[in-house]
Protein backbone atom coordinates (compact mmCIF):
# COMPACT_ATOMS: atom_id res chain seq x y z
CA UNK A 1 0.00 0.00 0.00
CA UNK A 2 1.38 3.48 -0.82
CA UNK A 3 1.26 5.48 2.09
CA UNK A 4 0.21 9.74 1.43
CA UNK A 5 3.41 11.95 2.04
CA UNK A 6 2.25 13.85 5.35
CA UNK A 7 2.84 17.89 4.40
CA UNK A 8 6.12 19.39 5.55
CA UNK A 9 5.15 21.80 8.16
CA UNK A 10 6.70 24.90 7.39
CA UNK A 11 9.07 26.22 10.44
CA UNK A 12 8.47 30.15 10.77
CA UNK A 13 9.29 32.54 13.14
CA UNK A 14 6.67 34.95 14.02
CA UNK A 15 9.59 38.50 13.58
CA UNK A 16 6.59 40.64 14.74
CA UNK A 17 7.35 41.24 18.38
CA UNK A 18 10.79 41.52 18.08
CA UNK A 19 9.82 43.98 15.21
CA UNK A 20 7.68 45.61 17.60
CA UNK A 21 10.27 45.89 20.48
CA UNK A 22 13.02 47.42 17.97
CA UNK A 23 10.53 49.92 17.22
CA UNK A 24 9.97 51.35 20.77
CA UNK A 25 13.48 50.95 21.32
CA UNK A 26 13.97 53.26 18.46
CA UNK A 27 11.40 55.80 19.09
CA UNK A 28 12.34 55.86 22.93
CA UNK A 29 16.41 56.75 22.06
CA UNK A 30 15.03 59.46 19.11
CA UNK A 31 12.94 61.02 21.64
CA UNK A 32 15.70 60.92 24.51
CA UNK A 33 18.76 61.78 22.42
CA UNK A 34 19.48 65.56 22.45
CA UNK A 35 21.88 66.92 19.59
CA UNK A 36 23.89 69.21 21.35
CA UNK A 37 26.66 71.75 19.13
CA UNK A 38 30.36 70.36 18.64
CA UNK A 39 32.23 71.90 21.19
CA UNK A 40 35.64 73.38 20.18
CA UNK A 41 39.02 73.93 22.05
CA UNK A 42 41.21 76.44 22.92
CA UNK A 43 43.87 75.82 25.30
CA UNK A 44 46.35 77.61 27.24
CA UNK A 45 48.91 76.62 29.92
CA UNK A 46 49.79 78.06 33.34
CA UNK A 47 53.44 78.37 34.03
CA UNK A 48 55.16 76.35 37.18
CA UNK A 49 55.78 73.31 35.39
CA UNK A 50 59.54 72.91 34.19
CA UNK A 51 61.54 70.86 35.54
CA UNK A 52 64.16 72.70 37.73
CA UNK A 53 66.90 70.48 36.50
CA UNK A 54 66.51 71.22 32.61
CA UNK A 55 68.24 74.05 31.50
CA UNK A 56 64.92 76.83 30.74
CA UNK A 57 65.27 78.77 27.53
CA UNK A 58 63.86 82.84 28.77
CA UNK A 59 60.80 83.38 26.70
CA UNK A 60 60.33 86.34 24.89
CA UNK A 61 57.14 87.36 26.64
CA UNK A 62 54.63 90.05 25.99
CA UNK A 63 51.79 91.30 28.10
CA UNK A 64 48.61 91.76 26.31
CA UNK A 65 45.79 93.93 28.47
CA UNK A 66 42.30 94.01 27.99
CA UNK A 67 40.00 96.59 29.87
CA UNK A 68 36.36 96.10 30.89
CA UNK A 69 34.99 98.02 27.82
CA UNK A 70 36.88 95.57 25.85
CA UNK A 71 39.95 97.86 24.40
CA UNK A 72 43.31 95.16 23.68
CA UNK A 73 46.78 97.27 24.54
CA UNK A 74 49.92 95.30 23.51
CA UNK A 75 52.38 97.98 25.27
CA UNK A 76 50.24 100.79 25.77
CA UNK A 77 49.29 100.36 22.06
CA UNK A 78 45.97 100.04 21.88
CA UNK A 79 44.94 97.36 18.79
CA UNK A 80 41.13 96.85 16.83
CA UNK A 81 37.96 98.30 18.11
CA UNK A 82 36.47 96.56 21.12
CA UNK A 83 33.41 95.30 18.65
CA UNK A 84 36.18 93.88 16.47
CA UNK A 85 36.35 89.78 17.01
CA UNK A 86 38.70 88.80 14.74
CA UNK A 87 41.82 91.48 15.41
CA UNK A 88 43.28 91.88 12.55
CA UNK A 89 45.79 94.35 13.59
CA UNK A 90 46.33 92.34 16.87
CA UNK A 91 47.01 89.35 15.01
CA UNK A 92 49.26 91.33 12.42
CA UNK A 93 51.48 91.92 15.53
CA UNK A 94 51.73 89.38 17.04
CA UNK A 95 52.84 86.76 13.77
CA UNK A 96 55.91 89.64 13.46
CA UNK A 97 56.08 89.28 17.52
CA UNK A 98 56.26 85.34 17.06
CA UNK A 99 58.43 85.53 13.51
CA UNK A 100 60.94 87.59 15.93
CA UNK A 101 60.89 85.23 18.39
CA UNK A 102 61.77 82.58 16.02
CA UNK A 103 64.74 84.66 14.54
CA UNK A 104 66.49 84.74 17.96
CA UNK A 105 65.86 81.32 18.67
CA UNK A 106 63.49 82.14 21.87
CA UNK A 107 59.73 80.76 22.36
CA UNK A 108 57.48 83.57 21.71
CA UNK A 109 55.22 83.71 25.04
CA UNK A 110 51.78 85.27 25.43
CA UNK A 111 50.42 86.60 29.14
CA UNK A 112 47.03 87.87 29.05
CA UNK A 113 45.98 90.26 31.46
CA UNK A 114 42.28 90.97 31.78
CA UNK A 115 40.90 93.31 34.15
CA UNK A 116 37.94 91.92 36.43
CA UNK A 117 34.93 92.54 34.91
CA UNK A 118 36.03 91.77 31.30
CA UNK A 119 33.63 89.34 29.51
CA UNK A 120 34.97 85.66 28.52
CA UNK A 121 33.89 86.57 24.75
CA UNK A 122 36.60 89.50 24.92
CA UNK A 123 39.00 86.80 26.49
CA UNK A 124 38.22 84.42 24.01
CA UNK A 125 38.66 86.79 21.16
CA UNK A 126 42.56 87.52 21.84
CA UNK A 127 43.44 83.67 22.98
CA UNK A 128 41.96 83.32 19.28
CA UNK A 129 43.91 85.75 17.32
CA UNK A 130 47.07 84.31 19.69
CA UNK A 131 45.92 80.92 17.82
CA UNK A 132 46.00 82.66 14.45
CA UNK A 133 48.98 83.98 14.87
CA UNK A 134 50.69 80.21 15.99
CA UNK A 135 52.08 81.21 19.38
CA UNK A 136 51.45 78.25 21.34
CA UNK A 137 52.71 79.60 24.87
CA UNK A 138 49.58 81.72 26.49
CA UNK A 139 48.66 81.97 29.84
CA UNK A 140 47.06 83.82 32.08
CA UNK A 141 47.79 86.75 34.52
CA UNK A 142 45.50 85.97 37.50
CA UNK A 143 47.48 87.40 40.82
CA UNK A 144 46.00 89.74 43.17
CA UNK A 145 48.20 92.73 41.25
CA UNK A 146 49.62 91.61 37.89
CA UNK A 147 51.91 88.61 39.23
CA UNK A 148 51.20 85.18 37.45
CA UNK A 149 50.11 82.25 39.38
CA UNK B 1 -16.45 18.95 -15.32
CA UNK B 2 -15.10 20.33 -12.45
CA UNK B 3 -11.87 22.50 -12.93
CA UNK B 4 -9.39 23.28 -10.57
CA UNK B 5 -8.38 26.18 -9.13
CA UNK B 6 -5.02 26.93 -9.76
CA UNK B 7 -3.14 28.14 -6.35
CA UNK B 8 -3.46 32.40 -5.93
CA UNK B 9 0.23 33.33 -5.48
CA UNK B 10 0.83 35.02 -2.13
CA UNK B 11 1.37 38.91 -1.43
CA UNK B 12 4.59 38.47 0.72
CA UNK B 13 6.26 41.66 1.63
CA UNK B 14 9.82 41.46 2.30
CA UNK B 15 10.55 43.04 5.56
CA UNK B 16 14.31 42.01 5.93
CA UNK B 17 15.04 45.59 3.87
CA UNK B 18 12.73 47.41 6.58
CA UNK B 19 14.51 45.76 9.70
CA UNK B 20 17.90 46.34 8.61
CA UNK B 21 17.16 49.98 8.21
CA UNK B 22 15.83 49.79 11.79
CA UNK B 23 18.75 48.24 13.52
CA UNK B 24 20.94 50.70 11.76
CA UNK B 25 18.86 53.86 13.41
CA UNK B 26 18.42 52.29 16.63
CA UNK B 27 22.21 51.68 16.82
CA UNK B 28 22.81 54.99 15.70
CA UNK B 29 20.41 56.81 18.54
CA UNK B 30 21.60 53.90 21.10
CA UNK B 31 25.12 55.49 20.35
CA UNK B 32 24.39 58.91 20.47
CA UNK B 33 22.58 58.77 23.89
CA UNK B 34 25.89 56.86 25.17
CA UNK B 35 28.28 60.00 23.77
CA UNK B 36 26.07 62.63 25.67
CA UNK B 37 26.74 61.53 29.12
CA UNK B 38 29.51 64.48 29.33
CA UNK B 39 29.03 67.33 31.88
CA UNK B 40 27.56 69.57 29.63
CA UNK B 41 24.96 72.09 31.59
CA UNK B 42 22.80 73.39 29.08
CA UNK B 43 22.72 77.14 30.53
CA UNK B 44 26.18 77.66 29.36
CA UNK B 45 26.55 79.18 25.80
CA UNK B 46 29.89 79.01 24.97
CA UNK B 47 31.56 82.04 23.17
CA UNK B 48 33.02 82.13 18.97
CA UNK B 49 36.38 81.29 18.30
CA UNK B 50 36.65 80.80 14.89
CA UNK B 51 40.30 79.02 15.13
CA UNK B 52 39.33 76.93 18.04
CA UNK B 53 40.42 73.11 17.44
CA UNK B 54 37.42 70.02 17.37
CA UNK B 55 39.41 68.14 20.05
CA UNK B 56 40.19 64.52 18.25
CA UNK B 57 40.57 62.49 22.00
CA UNK B 58 38.33 64.41 24.27
CA UNK B 59 39.05 61.55 27.03
CA UNK B 60 40.72 62.33 30.72
CA UNK B 61 39.22 66.13 30.52
CA UNK B 62 37.56 66.90 34.35
CA UNK B 63 34.74 69.68 33.39
CA UNK B 64 33.90 72.99 35.18
CA UNK B 65 30.82 74.58 34.48
CA UNK B 66 30.94 78.52 34.71
CA UNK B 67 27.20 79.78 34.22
CA UNK B 68 25.94 83.30 35.13
CA UNK B 69 25.67 84.49 38.56
CA UNK B 70 22.22 83.42 39.61
CA UNK B 71 21.57 80.48 37.13
CA UNK B 72 19.52 78.04 39.50
CA UNK B 73 20.77 74.81 40.40
CA UNK B 74 20.90 71.59 42.67
CA UNK B 75 20.63 73.34 46.07
CA UNK B 76 20.08 76.81 44.97
CA UNK B 77 21.86 79.04 42.51
CA UNK B 78 24.51 80.10 41.51
CA UNK B 79 26.46 83.56 42.69
CA UNK B 80 29.30 85.17 44.02
CA UNK B 81 30.43 82.57 46.75
CA UNK B 82 29.90 79.28 44.68
CA UNK B 83 30.04 80.14 41.48
CA UNK B 84 31.00 76.62 39.92
CA UNK B 85 28.76 73.87 38.67
CA UNK B 86 30.79 70.36 38.42
CA UNK B 87 28.65 67.48 37.67
CA UNK B 88 25.57 69.87 38.31
CA UNK B 89 26.72 70.47 42.29
CA UNK B 90 27.24 74.03 42.82
CA UNK B 91 31.08 74.51 44.28
CA UNK B 92 33.18 77.39 45.15
CA UNK B 93 37.06 77.76 45.03
CA UNK B 94 38.44 75.40 48.43
CA UNK B 95 35.55 72.76 47.16
CA UNK B 96 36.64 73.08 43.35
CA UNK B 97 39.96 72.18 44.74
CA UNK B 98 39.22 69.27 46.43
CA UNK B 99 37.22 67.48 43.33
CA UNK B 100 40.36 68.34 41.00
CA UNK B 101 42.63 66.66 43.33
CA UNK B 102 40.96 63.65 44.20
CA UNK B 103 39.90 63.16 40.47
CA UNK B 104 44.00 64.21 39.73
CA UNK B 105 44.94 60.89 42.03
CA UNK B 106 43.30 58.55 39.22
CA UNK B 107 44.02 61.01 36.38
CA UNK B 108 47.78 61.72 36.33
CA UNK B 109 47.33 63.74 33.19
CA UNK B 110 44.03 65.36 34.02
CA UNK B 111 43.27 68.36 31.87
CA UNK B 112 40.51 70.78 32.95
CA UNK B 113 38.15 71.90 30.43
CA UNK B 114 36.42 75.33 31.43
CA UNK B 115 32.72 75.86 30.13
CA UNK B 116 32.52 79.21 30.58
CA UNK B 117 29.43 81.27 29.70
CA UNK B 118 30.13 84.09 27.14
CA UNK B 119 29.13 86.83 29.36
CA UNK B 120 30.78 84.96 32.35
CA UNK B 121 33.34 87.64 34.37
CA UNK B 122 36.92 87.10 34.37
CA UNK B 123 37.34 87.45 37.84
CA UNK B 124 34.92 84.11 38.32
CA UNK B 125 37.18 82.17 35.58
CA UNK B 126 40.13 83.77 37.82
CA UNK B 127 39.26 82.14 40.53
CA UNK B 128 38.44 78.93 38.53
CA UNK B 129 42.03 78.89 36.80
CA UNK B 130 43.85 79.41 40.59
CA UNK B 131 41.99 76.32 41.90
CA UNK B 132 43.09 74.16 39.34
CA UNK B 133 46.79 75.56 39.80
CA UNK B 134 46.44 75.34 43.45
CA UNK B 135 45.27 71.10 43.10
CA UNK B 136 48.33 70.84 40.59
CA UNK B 137 46.78 70.78 37.56
CA UNK B 138 48.28 73.51 34.72
CA UNK B 139 47.03 72.24 31.47
CA UNK B 140 43.27 73.82 30.79
CA UNK B 141 40.99 74.28 28.37
CA UNK B 142 38.29 76.93 27.28
CA UNK B 143 35.23 75.32 25.65
CA UNK B 144 34.65 77.60 22.17
CA UNK B 145 31.87 77.04 19.33
CA UNK B 146 33.66 77.65 16.02
CA UNK B 147 30.52 79.69 14.40
CA UNK B 148 27.45 81.27 15.41
CA UNK B 149 25.28 78.60 13.50
CA UNK B 150 27.45 75.25 13.87
CA UNK B 151 25.01 72.84 14.39
CA UNK B 152 25.72 68.89 14.54
CA UNK B 153 27.60 66.79 16.45
CA UNK B 154 26.39 65.02 19.66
Amino acid sequence: MKLKHKDNVKAEVDMTPMIDCVFLLLVFFMVSTTFNRQEADISFALPGTADQAESVDIPDEQIIQITENGNVFLNDLEYDAPADADMPELVKTLILFRQTAEANRVPAMITIAPEDNVKQQRVVDVLNACTAAKIANVTFAVGSGDEEI
Amino acid sequence: MKLKKPDEPEANVDMTPMIDCVFQLLIFFMVCATMSKVDLTPEVTLPIAPRAAIPENPSGRGVINIVPLGTPAAGGATSEDQPFLVYGQLTDEPGLVKVISERLKTEPNLRIYMRVDHNAEFKVVKRAIRACANAGVFDIIFGAFQSESAGGGT
